[in-house]
């Protein structure tokens, strides 16, 4: 799996893991999980408060339509990324009860040209998750300009900023 | 990324949508303009988020889709003062933000149809482009943006990044070329035209 | 003196024609895409029209094509920046008069205009 991990400046020494399209990462609470540049894509976090750590997904599209995981993209499709993200909260002892949800994204910047997409695929994984038992507890979706998420897995926070500049915690 | 080894048909060809970009930039901008290749990548296409140089980089995007013999994407990118620098090269000083988004939309028409021109010529094609549209964001956000759609049909793209210069202007830009899988293979064969 | 129709969906590009046709004399009116041209066409009834290409709703070869089917003597300039070979011909094909490359020099596009307008369209 890629992800790029960034050291943050002087006084926040956590470790930033950056997750780039289609790609998933996992970080406990000594660490943060960003996706920088976020536009129509789905930042998804599954989080499991109790042990404080969590799976942040950078999810193209909601149905890989059955289609088998790709090693070198496991979270292009949320019905890829939904299950992979939970096996691997499972490994670190999260219990299925234990785990939330928060999403991101479903931006449209190019609308008058490429769509919008964005919320309507949002729905779905929300669905999706609802099937498999896990509560979206927050969510901030659409919209026309894109955004830098960062999710802190010892707090839980989903901090937002928007390519206005300004910023919401979720 | 895979850093490409460029075939010659491949090279002759984007030289002749450069040249053409150059000539039609200068002749739009009334400056000499000097255009170059900063990258040539071919990739998974979610591979290609790295092309976004600063994800967070506050950019004016023009996107134009193309399609008829060759099919694919491409987004220009002006960051920092380089917006203003283009409007005010057309516009003078002016209020009126309509007029303004619509001469950058014109702007990145007429650019990217000469690239597109000086390709489809030289290898004998049609290629038509979308309307522009334009986007002013995290320049991250653009590019993930597109990538995701071309995504739902390529598996692979290549992506051409070429970066121009104005004169005496000041002005800066980017545009980033994506053709789809099956045109890459078209362009790969060169083209009959030459 | 004649009554153009301009058609472009870029407000800026209907300006720079606009202000060059005007300040020579003529009499214009604007249209945003290949249908609005078509109407618009049929409604004012003018000498000549300037059509850009790629354009939403209809592009201006298909508009080309819808009014020369009203109008067999039409008189329509192609004014794009998509100036391939094959596009040039597809416009000649589908009834256009000529071509004028953007960016244009304002007396490039005065002397498409005059040419046209001096033809039987």
């Amino acid at each position: 799996m890629r992800a790029r991990s960034t050291a943050a400046g002087a006084q926040d020494r956590q470790k930033t893991f950056n997750v780039g399209l289609g790609q998933m990462s996992v970080a406990g609470p000594e660490a943060r999980l960003a996706i920088f540049g976020l536009g129509s894509c789905i930042g998804l976090v599954l989080w499991s408060p109790s042990i404080k750590t969590a799976v942040m997904s950078h999810v193209v599209l909601p149905s890989s339509k059955g289609a088998r995981p790709l090693p070198s993209t496991p979270a292009k499709f949320a019905d890829w990324a939904i299950p992979k993200a939970l096996e691997m909260l499972k490994e670190r002892g999260a219990t299925p009860d234990d785990i939330v949800a928060k999403l991101v994204g479903g931006a449209h910047p190019l609308a008058a040209a490429l769509g919008a997409p964005g919320q309507k695929n949002a729905e779905l994984i929300m669905a999706a998750l609802e099937e498999e038992g896990i509560s979206v507890v927050a969510s901030d979706i659409g919209g026309s300009v894109g955004r830098t998420v960062i999710f802190s897995p010892d707090t839980g926070v989903m901090e937002i900023k928007f390519a206005d500049g300004s910023i919401k915690q979720i | 990324m895979t850093q490409m080894t460029v075939a010659p048909e491949m090279q002759a060809l984007a030289m002749a949508g450069l040249n053409n970009a150059g000539q039609g930039l200068t002749q739009l901008l009334g400056t000499e303009v000097t255009l170059e290749v900063d990258r040539m990548a071919l990739a998974p296409v979610l591979e290609l988020d790295e092309l976004a140089w600063a994800p967070e980089a506050d950019v004016t995007g023009i996107y134009i889709g193309y399609a008829g013999d060759l099919t694919g994407h491409c987004l220009l990118c002006l960051d920092g003062d380089n917006p203003d620098i283009l409007a005010h090269l057309f516009l003078g000083d002016t209020d009126d933000q309509e007029l303004v988004d619509s001469a950058l939309l014109e702007a990145g028409n007429i650019i990217v149809s000469w690239l597109i021109n000086g390709i489809a010529d030289r290898g004998g094609w049609k290629i038509a482009v979308t309307p522009p549209a334009l986007a002013r964001d995290m320049l991250g956000a653009l590019v993930n943006t597109i990538l995701a759609v071309a995504s739902v049909e390529s598996e692979e793209l290549l992506a051409v990044c070429v970066r121009f210069k104005a004169g005496d202007s000041g002005l800066t830009g980017t545009i980033m070329l994506m053709p789809d899988a099956e045109s890459l293979r078209i362009l790969s064969r060169g083209g009959g035209a030459q | 003196m004649a009554r153009i129709l301009v058609v472009d969906d870029a407000r800026f590009m209907r300006l720079q024609c606009t202000k060059v046709l005007r300040e020579a004399g003529h009499e214009v009116a604007e249209a945003e895409n290949g249908a609005e041209a078509v109407e618009r066409y049929e409604e004012w009834k003018p000498q000549l029209v300037l059509m850009d290409v790629t354009m939403p709703v209809m592009d201006g070869i298909e508009a080309v094509k819808a009014i020369k089917e009203k109008d067999p003597d039409a008189r329509i300039v192609m004014v794009s920046a998509i100036g391939q070979q094959a596009m040039v011909m597809s416009a000649i094909e589908a009834g256009a008069l000529d071509f004028v490359l953007k960016p244009f020099a304002p007396q490039l596009l005065l002397e498409a205009v005059n040419k046209a307008l001096a033809s039987a369209g």
